[in-house]
């Protein structure tokens, strides 16, 4: 049994106000514990935003470690512990995207030459429909692309993208808006995409 | 939002839920919890005031200069500057920074954590904690001994080229692993994505992605289900039949080697089976491999399409547009080569060429499942080309799909020119 099973199997935070305060005092069983609970929330929050990509399990760590380190300056309780590890991976995916788009424009190299990571589950149409569509989200600013990730492939609402991305409902709406249009129009262009947006296609 | 993009956005969130369920959170917990373990560092005195002012202005100098290193301002693009000056003295890795650009004649040895290297062409190789190995050329390195990790540019064959004693692996596709050790000239390559050519002294073949080669024996990998399923000889094309039985367990990738036995050439992976788990780029630089003059000889009309698919799918726009041809001339008058047509309307370099290749598939099927599709596609290209049958193709269009997706569209048309008369 490996080191990280033990810690699993070994479950003593009944109480989430506990299990919160282990935390902040880095107790590894407590560490695990969160983790657990959190680790495929986060993920799944990364993946709609990002799409396949390499970098996203160094996300999903990158984020419960700056948890780690930030959890003493945490002020809430157990209840909305959850909520703050989320916008701790949606802050850490924004500062990635807007370091690529930068390190992009750096080295003047285009999207295209950019490696991207394909899925390797589902039908080869469909993996190809979503290598193509964050292919184009990748051309999107990191808010853009961020809100456009929550709401259209994640499903969330309005009120809980913007309490995830800490900005007013109108601006959500506004920054949709932008993302939705700016996606349909890249996407229309697209060989593969187009297909699944036909009728919508600007001439 | 009409309901094609939400069947898109709901295919990905699809594909995303089941891809997550495979990834392996609890190595990723144990790994998280190490780094955790390991943090934990007394924290140091503070400095004397005087000595933060002092070195705040040659830090901030020198962070700047990082910063601009990191993001790659000073890294020449790709395409551009590839050239590197031959320096063939043996230099020391230094402790910091871990990222190093490499080249020509640098000599790596870390002895500390892992060296990654960057190549001009992005190209990362993370060299692994005692490893030895020299850089060559821009995109040419010789393993002394020791582990390294290759992740290159997703291309079919950009051209790298890795030697380990009398080994030779030319990279195919963009992440592996290889492992030498001089002593008893045993080579390990363990491909995570793509595919890679290895020739040595018992031949060359390409080992695929999800599949371990060593000399001297060949196994399969690996933990991932999916990868365990490739097809048995008996499954696999005749043309692409191992020579040699492939083992099917973990349990016998953990035998012992023998080093002196003949090193046995892996079997080449089915360019079918990388074509289904979506790794297109390996499929097609296995076909390559094959030879693509061969299979169009020789593939049925279903694996034509498929191949015609790779090749699209891998932005191999040429040879799809010649697969498709010749599946129409091989298999002239049927389904496939009807639907060929429609397809090389869709890859098309230009509209006159797209609209020639719809009107064929409209000919020859017309009461063909692709029939709306086609007329729509067609109907956009009359449009954007001002072609004189725009307005009778809307006509028909509307006439046959008044509720079609593109029914907007051929009103518009029809509306615009009723409004210039």
């Amino acid at each position: 049994m490996t080191t990280a099973r033990k810690i699993l199997s070994n479950q003593a935070f009944d109480d989430p106000q506990a299990l919160l305060e282990a935390f902040k005092a880095r107790d590894q069983r407590a560490i695990a514990e969160v983790y657990r609970q959190h680790v495929k929330g986060i993920t799944r929050l990364v993946q709609r935003v990002l799409g396949p990509d390499n970098e996203r399990d160094d996300l999903v760590q990158e984020a419960f470690m700056c948890a780690i380190e930030g959890a003493a300056g945490f002020r809430g309780d157990a209840s909305n512990f959850g909520a703050w590890l989320n916008q701790i991976a949606v802050m850490r995916v924004r500062q990635r995207i807007r370091k690529r788009r930068l390190r992009r424009w750096l080295s003047f190299r285009e999207p295209e030459a950019m490696p991207e990571r394909v899925s390797s589950v589902g039908q080869p149409a469909e993996r190809l429909a979503l290598s193509r569509a964050y292919h184009i989200l990748g051309q999107l600013n990191a808010d853009d692309r961020i809100v456009f990730g929550l709401r259209f492939i994640d499903r969330q609402s309005i009120p809980e993208i913007a309490e995830l991305c800490k900005i007013s409902c109108a601006t959500v709406k506004r920054r949709l808006t932008h993302a939705d249009a700016r996606f349909r129009l890249l996407a229309g262009k697209d060989m593969i995409l187009r297909d699944w947006l036909v009728g919508e296609v600007e001439l | 939002m009409n309901e094609k993009p939400r069947e898109l956005y709901g295919a990905i969130a699809r594909l995303q839920d089941e891809e997550r369920a495979r990834i392996p959170f609890e190595a990723n917990l144990g790994a998280l919890l190490e780094v955790v373990g390991g943090a934990r560092q007394p924290k140091p005195r503070r400095a004397p005031l005087w000595l933060v002012w002092s070195s705040a202005v040659a830090t901030s100098v020198g962070l700047t200069l990082g910063i601009l290193w990191t993001l790659g301002a000073f890294a020449p693009a790709p395409e551009l500057a590839p050239q590197l000056a031959p320096s063939p003295q043996l230099e020391t890795p230094p402790a910091t920074p871990d990222v190093l650009t490499a080249t020509a004649g640098m000599v790596v040895q870390p002895v500390g954590p892992a060296q990654t290297l960057v190549f001009a062409d992005q190209t990362q190789l993370i060299v692994a904690s005692g490893a030895h190995l020299s850089v060559i050329g821009e995109a040419q390195v010789t393993l002394h001994s020791g582990t390294l990790s290759f992740a290159g540019a997703h291309r079919a064959n950009n051209g790298w080229l890795l030697k380990a004693g009398p080994y030779e692996v030319s990279v195919l596709g963009t992440q592996f692993e290889m492992h030498w050790q001089p002593e008893a000239e045993r080579l390990t390559v363990i491909v995570s994505q793509g595919s890679v050519r290895v020739s040595g002294p018992g031949g060359a073949q390409v080992v695929a992605a999800g599949h371990d080669w060593a000399s001297g024996e060949q196994t399969a990998a690996t933990a991932d289900p999916d990868r365990t399923a490739e097809p048995t000889a008996a499954e696999a094309d005749p043309t692409q039949a191992p020579s040699e039985p492939v083992a099917s367990s973990i349990g016998e990738q953990a035998r012992s080697p023998d080093p002196k036995k003949k090193p046995t050439p892996p079997r080449a992976p089915d360019w079918k089976a990388l074509y289904e788990r979506g790794d297109y780029v390996a499929a097609l630089a296995v076909v390559e491999e094959l030879g693509s003059e061969s299979l169009l000889k020789k593939l049925s009309a279903d694996e034509l399409t498929m191949l015609a698919d790779t090749a699209r799918f891998a932005q191999d726009i040429s040879l799809a547009s010649t697969v498709l041809k010749r599946l129409r001339t091989r298999f002239a008058g049927g389904t496939q080569a009807r639907l060929a047509a429609y397809t090389l309307g869709q890859i098309a370099g230009d509209d006159d060429e797209a609209s020639r290749w719809f009107e064929t598939y409209l000919e020859e099927a017309p009461e063909g499942e692709l029939r709306r599709e086609a007329m729509g596609r067609l109907l956009e290209l009359h449009t954007r080309t001002k072609s004189d049958k725009a307005r009778a193709l809307a006509k028909a269009y509307l006439n046959t799909y008044p509720h079609g997706p593109h029914a907007p569209l051929a009103r518009r048309l029809l509306e615009a020119e009723k409004g210039v008369e």
